[in-house]
């Protein structure tokens, strides 16, 4: 086992140095690149804490969708490739037309999507979900 | 062959002296203008000796980029498209004169007028001194002049009709490219499919621009002054303009003005309906918002793609991918909106 600081604390240590120290001396060009480094950090700052919580999320509410037997691989890489497996699936039935008719399942299909999506920009860009729905 | 490089300006000074029948002409400055992902465009002050350009020309420089985003036209093409927009009097930058060389800069490029103002969309819609409603109206005057132009055309024989319609020949195009990328997207697939079921028909088939939207116009002191970046126009449905206009995705978070995050979007409506004779279809513009997210959603992946390819590393390509989320989350109240009949 790794000493402490983790991964995610150390990285976030880093983005308080960068944003804090580094990025106030920049300008024009580079203050521009150097935002973009910001914002990448701080993006997989954000993975590393809530991904594999958000995988293991999404896989349940698939398994749910797609009437599959629940699973529980917990290593990280093939999680993914599981996730990914389960929505290609779900991306064909959506294709085929299973959740055109409106109902009960529809609204399931959405809830599902909207909460994936929803995970997604919250590591991704937490801003944009504040401001959701504020013109409507 | 890089524009900047001393042989290849001196390359283009012969040409320039050509194309204007002067005797001599000579760059005093020559660099890139912001924006444009997918092309190159550069300011380019000139000073010309005789012809009928004599003195000194104030000019921009459009070249292709090295890496192209599908579907857009060739130099060629767009520089034909402006020669319509100038006999039209539409508000463009006047094309002067087509390079096909690829001897001169490498790539194939045009001389155009260069407009007054700036486009940037973030700093437009955020501009207090901005008299947003009347440009909302003076823009929509414009699209429904655009609009005006219809085919056939003899001068735009390079464009094709949409077939069988624009809405569906869109659903064909957006699945060729989702199911050319590596990951699975079931968001987009949502929309695909609400888009296959909900085309609607086109009430008529005019020039669309179809990059129609706050960014690419210039406006210098409050004032519209033109319209850029013609190279994806083509035959449509009217409403694809005015759905890709009023998208959240381009309103730069200014989300409660719906004309393009400038003006408010029953304004927008009137004096293009004033000013084109078409009558807006909320439905048919509903669609459009939906293909619109769809559309800068492939285009966040396909641009994220380039960067993993190693075609053109980047880390402003990578970062452009997980903008997809935010266009999937558009996608998803539009289309549950639609559900609930609330248009």
């Amino acid at each position: 086992m790794q000493d402490r600081p983790t991964s995610t604390e150390l990285l976030e240590a880093a983005c308080e140095a960068f944003t804090g120290a580094l990025l106030p001396e920049f300008s024009g060009e580079k203050r521009y690149v150097a935002l973009m480094v910001a914002n990448a950090l701080a993006i997989v700052a954000r993975d590393l804490r809530t991904s594999t919580q958000s995988l293991k999320q999404e896989r349940k509410r698939l398994q749910e969708l797609l009437s599959l037997p629940s699973s529980e691989i917990a290593n990280s890489d093939a999680l993914r490739d599981e996730v990914e497996a389960l929505n290609r699936e779900l991306a064909s039935e959506i294709r085929a037309g299973a959740f055109d008719a409106p109902g009960e399942t529809r609204e399931g299909l959405k809830t599902h999507l909207l909460e994936t999506t929803r995970e997604k920009l919250c590591a991704s860009n937490p801003k944009h979900l504040e401001t959701e729905g504020k013109s409507e | 062959m890089g524009v900047t490089e001393p042989a290849s300006q001196a390359r283009l000074e012969t040409f320039l002296a050509d194309a204007c029948q002067a005797n001599s002409a000579t760059i005093l400055g020559l660099q890139p203008l912001t924006g444009g992902a997918v092309q190159e465009n550069w300011r380019l002050d000139v000073a010309l000796e005789g012809g009928a350009y004599e003195g000194e020309q104030a000019w921009v420089l459009r070249i292709t980029a090295p890496a192209m985003i599908p579907d857009s036209h060739s130099r060629e093409q767009e520089f034909a498209i402006l020669k319509v927009m100038e006999a039209e009097r539409i508000a463009a930058p006047k094309a002067h004169f087509l390079c096909r060389d690829a001897g001169v800069l490498g790539r194939e490029f045009f001389i155009m007028e260069r407009l007054p103002g700036i486009a940037a969309g973030h700093r437009l819609v955020r501009d207090k001194n901005l008299d947003g409603e009347t440009l909302t109206k003076r823009l929509a005057q414009e699209l429904g002049r655009i609009h005006a132009i219809r085919p056939p055309r003899e001068d735009l024989t390079f464009l094709k009709m949409p077939e069988p319609t624009p809405a569906l020949e869109m659903v064909a195009r957006f699945r060729t490219q989702l199911e050319a990328e590596a990951d699975s997207h079931p968001v987009l697939d949502w929309a695909l499919r609400w888009m296959a079921l909900n085309a609607p028909a086109p009430q008529a088939i005019v020039l669309c621009h179809w990059d129609f939207r706050t960014g690419n116009y210039l406006v210098e002191a409050g004032a519209f002054t033109g319209l850029l970046d013609w190279e994806f126009a083509n035959w449509g449905d009217p409403m694809e303009d005015v759905g890709w206009f009023c998208a959240k995705c381009w309103r730069f978070g200014e989300n409660a003005r719906e004309a393009g995050g400038i003006g408010p979007r029953a304004l927008f409506y009137r004096a293009y309906e004033e000013s084109s004779g078409l009558f807006i279809d909320p439905i048919a513009v509903h669609f459009w918002e939906v293909a619109a997210h769809l559309r800068w959603g492939l285009i966040a992946l396909q641009q994220c793609a380039r960067h993993l390819s190693g075609t053109l590393p980047s880390l402003e390509l990578a970062l452009t991918g997980r903008l997809a989320a935010e266009m999937e989350l558009e996608i998803l109240a539009l289309v549950d909106r639609a559900d609930k009949g609330r248009l």
